[in-house]
């Protein structure tokens, strides 16, 4: 339960041995990488330009993503939304061979997909061309138009409920013949031939009555229609062949993915490196690193570089130091990081409370959403998924952790009685006709709303009197102790003066007016003038309505629980109404999964952020100190494989 | 029917106004809703014309507003309920024990149709957080699920009454 102590990390190196050093700070993954400079480097250093090498990998990675995705269609056995990611021994596959080999498979997916999109474009203009020139193949002209000395055809489409003949009629005498070569269901092919005087007319008026021209092309030199025809579909056989050729062999490449992908994660964590590396000053023989490395890896590291003879050294940070904060806590407690990292990490060198959070999360948790059936589920779901994805630390974390508040849900819907609702109590009253069994061990908290109210603020209470002892240790422990017994101490002795009072009066009002005192007497204690000093210590008294303001904001306990309860039992109630019949048991069955499902995921969902919320406004406010920087080392980067 | 008094005591039957209380609740509610996620859909597929694969992500945030409509659902559920329309014989009601119930229904009829609107604002704004950084939505998810902490309140008010009624 602490912010796991830092050092700064400075080494000079030569800039020719700089690569391999980053080489190893990647394997032990204990090092943040900081820039060398702020904004221009040092005098007598340059910056080291990195930006061929990063857009080079940056295009690499690109290629091999796209040639994986082409790949992925091809597949033998789709990957299961489960299947966890492979482990893989990132130092004996990184190898010179093995890369070129992938890269090769790499270039020639690409290459095969940028044909295989050229083709199916070509093969689909080739179908409509031939689809044009069908209704065409009998006729030995050329398309659409042609000539003799004294004619001139066209040939077109038109509805096929038009009589081209009529038309011409109509539209008076041209020496023109419009002639229907078939008819379609829409269309009919109508040949136009004409004296070459009469030809613009005739022409019009067939267009007037719907006539285009058809979009087929042939001419006497390809054996008009029919010989087209034959030459596209050549040219279609050939490509489909091609085609085909394309598809066996994205087949056969598809069985090497897996080097692929492993390649993919070897470029990555070459970027990861790349990026460190840009962070360099350097002069023309010499490197300057600087990162920060966890105390506790310091000797392994330090043990390692004493191998490159290199001048390095370990500081300890200053305060304008920006430190990337780690927070390190035990195997419990550390499933609950994710919950801080959300709000905010807290500043280096202050306090991680997430060890005493993980408690009052996991019971708060509980008690918004007490029930046995639903905790089952989400534990069974989010413990099924660590076991069958393998996910990496930070969801794994995260799943845990519902886990575990799934467990206390179980515990809770045991004490106040909550199984998908109230289930049995339904069943047993409406199909059985039997006295509904008593579901809660402790109480049921739809009849006893005001006990479970006092026992939400309890928590409350308890919750916040923690968060003033957390404040209380943090000033006591930077020497402020005058501010940790006055500010704090006095609130702690009030609040459990007001606490005593339950059990004994005496005792309780003593502690109440103790603190009363003590907090009139100190809190104006900043202002110079005694007439100020009175003022602010009185004034001081009116927190109280801030803490009684922190603490009904425990009720949202009662009303999340409730809430979830009363949904569930409508659903039951609704469930339950067309009796013990076949149709009646089939209906509660599908009002039961929905409705259960439904009020699952909206009660869910708010459990989880009002249980976040207690922590970050009630419990937080009172002590922490958020804006720390995430440690982030260097380290192998990887997408689809966990490399060892 | 004699006198336009008597059409009034019809009207207002016990029954009656128990059943307006539950059509407030449902409906005013339910506007609340509809209206909610309306907003937070109207954004959500102006983003997932860019993106579609955030689906997911904009989903979650268009539901959160949707629960102020099941809160008045329950509500007007357990009013019809306890008044015996749902099977069993219909509980006779006094005028003072319909209002009653009508007087029940109004935190959650009138908190849900306003906190329904204004989460869906919240949500709204949530999805350019999604589309701009989707790793942080869940903190777009928060702070939407945060106004609905007094639609839960009103639920709780409007519960305890019709859950104590003594029939």
């Amino acid at each position: 339960m602490a912010v796991t102590k830092m050092k700064r990390f400075r080494v000079l190196t030569l800039r020719d041995d700089s690569d391999s050093l980053f080489r190893l700070m990647q394997d032990l993954g204990c090092v943040d990488i900081e820039k060398e400079y702020a904004e221009s480097p040092p005098d007598g250093a340059e910056a080291l330009d990195m930006t061929s090498e990063d857009s080079e990998v940056k295009t690499r990675i690109a290629e091999t993503g796209s040639a994986l995705d082409f790949l992925a269609g091809y597949a033998a056995s789709s990957k299961g939304l489960f299947s966890p990611p492979r482990e893989v021994d990132r130092h004996s596959a990184d190898n010179g061979r093995y890369r070129d080999e992938a890269y090769g498979y790499v270039k020639r997916a690409v290459e095969i997909k940028n044909e295989k999109t050229r083709l199916t474009s070509e093969t689909q203009s080739l179908r409509n061309e031939l689809a044009a020139l069908k209704p065409w193949v009998n006729l030995d002209v050329p398309l659409p138009e042609s000539s003799t000395v004294t004619t001139r055809s066209v040939a077109g489409l038109m509805a096929a409920k038009t009589d081209p003949e009529t038309v011409l009629q109509s539209s008076g005498t041209f020496a023109a013949v419009a002639e229907t070569l078939s008819v379609g269901k829409t269309h009919r092919y109508v040949l136009l031939t004409a004296h070459r005087d009469d030809y613009d007319e005739a022409l019009s008026a067939l267009t007037r009555a719907g006539f285009a021209p058809t979009p087929a092309k042939a001419d006497e030199k390809s054996g008009f229609a029919k010989g087209r025809t034959a030459i596209l579909l050549q040219k279609l056989r050939a490509d489909e062949e091609k085609l085909r050729e394309i598809d066996r062999e994205a087949k056969a490449l598809s069985e090497q993915a897996d080097k692929i992908e492993v390649y993919h994660d070897l470029l990555t964590t070459d970027e990861a490196r790349i990026n460190a590396t840009s962070k360099m000053a350097v002069t023309s023989k010499v490197g300057m690193i600087t990162g920060w490395v966890p105390e506790a890896a310091v000797p392994s590291l330090s043990e390692k570089l004493d191998g490159y003879g290199d001048a390095y050294e370990f500081t300890d940070p200053t305060e304008e130091d920006d430190v990337p904060v780690l927070l390190k806590n035990n195997k419990f407690a550390k499933n609950f990081e994710p919950v801080v990292e959300l709000y905010s990490l807290p500043k280096y060198g202050t306090f991680d409370p997430t060890f005493i959070m993980s408690f009052f999360y996991i019971v708060i948790f509980g008690m918004m959403l007490a029930d046995v059936g639903y905790g089952l589920l989400i534990s069974i779901g989010c413990f099924l998924g660590i076991g069958l994805m393998k996910p990496k630390k930070s969801m794994k974390n995260m799943l845990t952790m519902f886990g575990l508040c799934g467990i206390s849900c179980i515990v809770m819907g045991v004490l106040f009685g909550g199984y998908f609702g109230d289930v049995p109590a339904v069943l047993a009253e409406k199909w059985f006709r039997v006295k509904p069994p008593r579901l809660a061990l402790w109480f049921d908290p739809l009849t006893n709303f005001t006990t479970f109210l006092i026992l939400s603020l309890a928590i409350g209470a308890l919750h916040l009197v923690c968060g003033l002892c957390i404040k209380f240790y943090v000033l006591w422990k930077r020497g402020k102790k005058f501010d940790a017994v006055f500010d704090v101490g006095s609130w702690i002795i009030l609040f459990l003066g007001a606490a005593v009072f339950l059990l004994s009066r005496t005792a309780g009002l003593v502690m109440v007016i103790a603190g009363l005192v003590m907090l009139v007497a100190t809190q104006g204690r900043h202002n110079k003038n005694i007439f100020m000093k009175i003022v602010g210590g009185v004034g001081s008294l009116y927190s109280i309505i801030g803490y009684l303001s922190d603490l009904l904001s425990y009720s949202r306990i009662l009303a999340l629980g409730l809430a979830s309860m009363v949904i569930a039992s409508v659903f039951n109630i609704l469930g339950t109404l067309p009796g013990p019949s076949v149709i009646g048991v089939i209906f509660f069955i599908v009002i039961f999964l929905i409705g259960h499902l439904l009020n699952m995921a909206i009660n869910m969902l708010g459990t989880f952020v009002h249980t976040s919320r207690l922590q970050y406004i009630e419990f937080f406010g009172k002590f922490y100190e958020d804006g720390g920087r995430p440690f982030e080392p260097l380290t192998a980067e990887s997408k689809y494989v966990n490399f060892k | 029917m004699k006198t336009f008094g008597d059409l009034l005591n019809m009207i207002f039957s016990g029954q009656n106004l128990a059943l307006l209380g539950a059509a407030l609740a449902a409906a005013l509610a339910g506007i609340g809703s509809a209206k909610g996620v309306g907003i937070v859909g109207e954004a959500s597929s102006a983003m997932l014309q860019e993106d579609p694969t955030k689906f997911g992500k904009a989903l979650l945030l268009q539901a959160l507003p949707g629960t102020q409509g099941i809160y008045g659902l329950v509500t007007a559920f357990l009013i019809i309920n306890k008044i015996g329309l749902l099977g069993g014989a219909p509980v006779q009601l006094s005028t003072a024990q319909g209002a009653f119930f009508l007087m029940a229904s109004l935190p959650i009829a009138i908190v849900g149709l306003v906190s329904g609107i204004a989460q869906g604002r919240v949500a709204a704004t949530g999805i350019s957080l999604v589309s701009k950084r989707p790793a942080e939505s869940i903190k777009a998810v928060t702070s939407a699920a945060l106004v609905e902490t007094y639609a839960i309140f009103a639920l709780l008010i409007s519960l305890l009454p019709i859950l104590m009624f003594k029939v």
